[in-house]
């Protein structure tokens, strides 16, 4: 009998509170991995404030103190909150797989019935608590050097805020079974992350993209969520005023999500068929 | 075949014999063997396509990045892809220094490099060649990407781009030794390589020169060698500037090239001593 004649593996637990109590327990213990290295706990709030003086030093020996409508800052500061989404996103849910390998436990991982999207949904969300901090220091710093905000809606602001998490969330699954599949997290999270600073607009705006680009860029949710929390926060924007750009976030975040869903259940019945996800 | 029991003598006269030496060509062959050793680690433990990937996308998406930013200022734009060149070597020697004996460690070699009869700075220097030849290629690269895609214009002195090249690779060397001295002792090299670049990103004026710095930064960035190399790199490629021209950016960035080598020998020196006083050099 080949591998690909043996039967599927059905697991019992399905979506629903036993997934939820493991992504729980997966942020649990990705956060008390990460505190107990002080390395870490130094890197993650310093880091994207260098990044972000950096880029407004740029902006500003250059002469740019607006980006549109909004101060230079300003614009960094939620740049750099999307930044931090899709770093938490690439470093926790990319590598979570990785990670289990790395640290000795993908054996229990594997073999328990929790499905493997949740452990990766996990570290994604540990990964995103875990760069609060940072997310708070960049806002401390930005208003330091400048940043002028205007939120009329909070609520339009903190739903926004909200998306990008959520899209960055939904591309990382997207991409989920591609960096479990190739055993080369490590890599594509450096490759990854690059390219979606360009492409979401972080530090310059989308509509300096080439046109090509910016096509590309439309298929991107963070990009859509990123510009809702630009309009709520730099501009005053409401919840109406911002609802289409939302709404395209979410448009694409369901179809990433989607696709993701359906490639890690597939994947997962595979790997646990052929008993070879801990060959790294 | 037959066995017999090594006597304690025999041990200790084993010690103390004569170390072997190594000719010139020797060493030649070990830095050259360690450089090979290490890209051929790199392409299996990874395969070309994604190495390729993780080597070529960030300085590659960095450039057209700064470019975007100064898409209106095209003396900075220049200036920052030269920058970006630099930043490739800066990056790559920073990042191979602590991670290939990092590695060297978890895979369980680190002690068999040390218990080697061959010279130690001559293995630790092939590591070196294949970190500065990678960074080189990636710097080459991006020179070439801002002619093709950006009109960077080219003016190159080449006895100025070599002299600046060495002192600068020579300057990063000793920094990425201090740097993965010190990544070693706390087992985490990596970590501590993400933790410094963006540092060193922000004031080694990469993005802008250190003469547009606010002074606050151009005090830190001029006690470092990277705004020199980077600033006298810029100056050698796109004004065609002669060595005095540079020789305001070159003479500090010569005495970073001395004292930052002698300053990562002795820092080497330490770590090892603490490991082998704690037997502890293959802990991971």
């Amino acid at each position: 009998m080949t591998v690909d004649q043996l039967p599927t593996v059905e697991t019992e637990l399905r979506p629903g509170s036993g997934d939820l109590h493991l992504v729980v327990a997966t942020a649990r213990v990705f956060l008390l991995r990460y505190a107990s290295n002080p390395i870490m706990l130094l890197r993650a709030p310093l880091s994207p404030v260098l990044i972000l003086i950096g880029f407004h030093l740029a902006y500003d020996v250059s002469g740019q103190h607006t980006v549109g409508s909004a101060s230079a800052m300003g614009f960094l500061v939620t740049g750099m909150l999307g930044t931090g989404a899709w770093s938490s996103t690439v470093w926790g849910s990319g590598n979570a797989i990785q990670s289990e390998v790395y640290e000795g436990t993908i054996s229990s991982v594997i073999a328990a019935p929790g499905r493997i999207s949740a452990v990766i949904t996990g570290h994604g969300i540990g990964s995103i608590v875990f760069g609060l901090p940072a997310l708070l220091m960049s806002v401390v710093v930005g208003l330091g050097f400048g940043a002028r905000f205007e939120v009329d809606s909070p609520v339009a602001a903190a739903l926004s805020l909200l998306a990008v998490y959520v899209c960055c969330l939904c591309i990382g699954l997207a991409f989920g079974g591609l960096f479990v599949l190739t055993r080369q997290s490590n890599a594509m999270s450096n490759f990854l992350q690059a390219p979606v600073y360009l492409l979401a607009g972080f530090f310059v705006p989308r509509d300096a993209l080439p046109s090509w680009l910016q096509t590309v860029s439309d298929a991107l949710p963070i990009a859509h969520a990123i510009d809702a929390l630009r309009a709520t926060t730099l501009d005053g924007a409401s919840l109406s005023d911002v609802g289409e750009t939302l709404g395209a976030a979410a448009l694409s975040s369901v179809a990433f999500l989607a696709a993701g869903l359906w490639g890690l259940h597939r994947l997962d019945d595979a790997v646990r068929r052929r008993g070879t996800l801990d060959l790294m | 075949m037959t066995s017999r029991t090594v006597t304690d003598n025999e041990v200790v006269a084993a010690a103390q014999a004569t170390p072997v030496t190594f000719g010139p060509l020797g060493i030649l062959r070990v830095v050259t063997g360690a450089a090979r050793a290490i890209a051929k680690t790199r392409l299996q433990t990874s395969g070309l396509p994604f190495y390729l990937m993780v080597w070529l996308s960030y300085p590659v998406f960095s450039l057209l990045l700064v470019a975007l930013i100064y898409r209106a200022d095209p003396a900075l734009r220049d200036y920052a892809i030269i920058g970006g060149a630099g930043m490739a070597l800066l990056f790559g020697m920073q990042y191979n220094a602590g991670e290939i004996l990092d590695g060297e460690r978890q895979r369980g070699t680190l002690g068999n490099l040390f218990l080697s009869p061959a010279p130690r700075y001559s293995w630790l220097a092939g590591f070196q060649l294949f970190a500065v030849t990678e960074s080189l290629v990636t710097a080459t690269l991006g020179v070439g990407i801002g002619k093709a895609v950006f009109g960077l214009p080219l003016d190159i002195a080449p006895l100025t781009l070599v002299v600046t090249l060495v002192l600068f690779v020579a300057a990063m060397w000793g920094f990425a030794m201090i740097v993965g001295s010190l990544g070693v002792a706390i087992r985490d090299a990596n970590q501590l390589s993400n933790l410094l670049f963006p540092l060193m990103q922000l004031v080694a004026g990469t993005l802008y020169p250190i003469s547009l710095m606010p002074g606050w930064i151009q005090v830190p960035a001029r006690c470092l060698p990277f705004g020199y190399g980077i600033q006298a790199l810029a100056d050698a490629v796109t004004s065609g500037a002669t060595l005095s021209d540079v020789s305001s950016d070159l003479l500090p960035l010569a005495g970073f090239a001395v004292l930052l080598p002698a300053l990562g020998v002795l820092a080497f020196r330490a770590v090892e001593r603490r490991t082998r006083r704690a037997g502890a050099l293959e802990l991971v």
